[in-house]
């Protein structure tokens, strides 16, 4: 065999060069792209730093601090302010806590205006890391973590703004799949939940006074026997939205010199209190507190603006009212199975 | 006169008003309640609605659909031409009767609730 032609090595010559021009256009793009994302990378301009115990339900008063803080920085923050959510130094959390920081991200109502962005860091503590990847935290945001595998006890978080019966239907069928219960027995959870999804809809806004576009989420959990049922709605909370009947209270509401927690309970009890002004509108909470009252109903909280109500199985109504305002109406409870 | 709610209507009944979600009372109301009801009455019979195998029913559905029956055809009685069957939910009944009873009330103090 003779030596190679000139056409071999140049045949040769010419598919090397062209191997080398497209590594160097990849190298060249790449770059191209680093910086870009390094520019966008910028420091954050405010610092949100989350309690250790971050939840409504153990920490109420540490954790509606925060929520109003946070909300009063946004409405004097300046456009395109960058937003960091530091949840590193949080060791116990409550997915109550983690829709309200959802919340707070999708609704205030400015955000688009100012343009503002949010970024945000999970909890070194595995455990609370765990609660926010097993709610559905990742469906409303950006992120490079990978999903966990699906906890099949937990419903991860639902959320809408108007009246779903798809979204209740299944959150019942969750309930009555984990509690083994026929699907008949859960008529009342969706009726209830129809009810504070209509609540979010017509009485939980007001264009002037809220901070927050309405919205409701929702979340269950499968634990020891029960199921943990969760509803979260910003709108305005129900102290402020319901009617006042006299004229004291209207002006001592103005003032502030009004308890809310008083208004939430007579509005439970069905003291003819709407906003609609319509004899056959005001039944929604009455509702609520019927179903509250029931035997495999327990620890039914509603938080709302600086109301805390707490409905034992009797029927009886605990108020305590907060230092805080929370925006908007959490509802909490356990569902036992019926004996 | 027959009508079940599961299969004339929907198995997830919602809330009340059309614009605020799907299988609304008010729906319910115009497409199926209004025209069964004003059927059955004028062949002298009795419309016998089931609302067995449903999700449940808000009391906002209730309102608007039985209430607004009333508002609409400013009629006192309704329920005697209505029976109603349901297995599933016993304190139904008496909940469509209150909220019937509360129509009853506004058409009569000429209240225009709607």
């Amino acid at each position: 065999m003779g030596k190679p032609s000139k056409k071999f090595w140049d045949q040769r010559s010419r598919k090397l060069n062209k191997k080398q021009r497209k590594k160097k256009k990849r190298i060249k793009y790449r770059t191209k792209r680093k910086k870009k994302n390094e520019s966008l990378r910028r420091e954050p301009d405010v610092v949100f730093e989350l309690p250790e115990n971050f939840s409504f339900i153990t920490n109420l008063g540490e954790t509606a601090s925060f929520v109003e803080k946070t909300m009063n920085r946004f409405k004097h923050s300046i456009p395109k302010t960058l937003f960091l959510f530091d949840a590193q130094n949080v060791k116990k959390t409550t997915t109550d806590a983690i829709m309200y920081l959802i919340a707070l991200m999708r609704n205030y109502k400015e955000t688009k205006i100012k343009k503002y962005s949010f970024c945000g860091n999970y909890p070194n503590n595995e455990n609370a890391k765990n609660v926010f990847l097993e709610s559905g935290f990742l469906k409303f945001v950006k992120s490079t973590t990978h999903k966990l595998p699906e906890n099949t006890s937990k419903m991860e978080i639902l959320s809408g703004k108007n009246t779903d019966v798809s979204s209740a239907g299944k959150m019942c069928s969750f309930v009555a799949n984990k509690l083994n219960l026929k699907r008949v027995s859960v008529n009342k959870l969706y009726e209830v939940i129809i009810e504070m999804m209509s609540n979010v809809y017509y009485h939980a806004y007001n264009d002037s006074e809220t901070n927050m576009v309405p919205e409701w989420y929702m979340y269950a959990e499968h634990k020891e026997g029960k199921v943990k049922f969760l509803f979260l709605d910003t709108g305005l909370g129900i102290g402020n939205t319901v009617q006042k009947h006299s004229l004291y209270e209207k002006v001592a509401n103005r003032i502030g010199a009004s308890s809310e927690s008083r208004f939430i309970m007579s509005a439970l009890n069905g003291e003819f209190r709407t906003q609609t002004q319509k004899t056959n509108r005001g039944k929604g909470l009455p509702f609520i507190k019927e179903f509250a009252s029931l035997d495999n109903i327990d620890e039914f909280n509603i938080i709302s603006g600086k109301g805390h109500c707490i409905i034992s199985d009797s029927g009886s109504i605990k108020i305590d009212d907060l230092q805080n305002n929370v925006f908007g109406t959490i509802y909490s409870f356990w569902i036992n199975k019926e004996e | 006169m027959k009508i079940t709610v599961l299969n004339d209507f929907s198995k997830t009944p919602g809330g009340r008003l059309i614009k605020e979600g799907a299988f609304s009372g008010e729906e319910f109301l115009k497409k199926v309640l209004l025209p069964k009801y004003q059927d059955a009455v004028s062949k002298n019979e009795k419309l016998e609605i089931d609302f067995d195998g449903t999700f449940g029913y808000s009391p906002s559905f209730l309102d608007e659909s039985f209430g607004g029956l009333v508002r609409k055809t400013k009629e006192k009685g309704v329920l005697n031409n209505i029976i109603i069957e349901s297995k599933d939910d016993f304190t139904l009944e008496r909940r469509i009767k209150e909220c019937v009873q509360e129509a009853e009330k506004s058409i009569e103090g000429g209240k225009d609730d709607e």
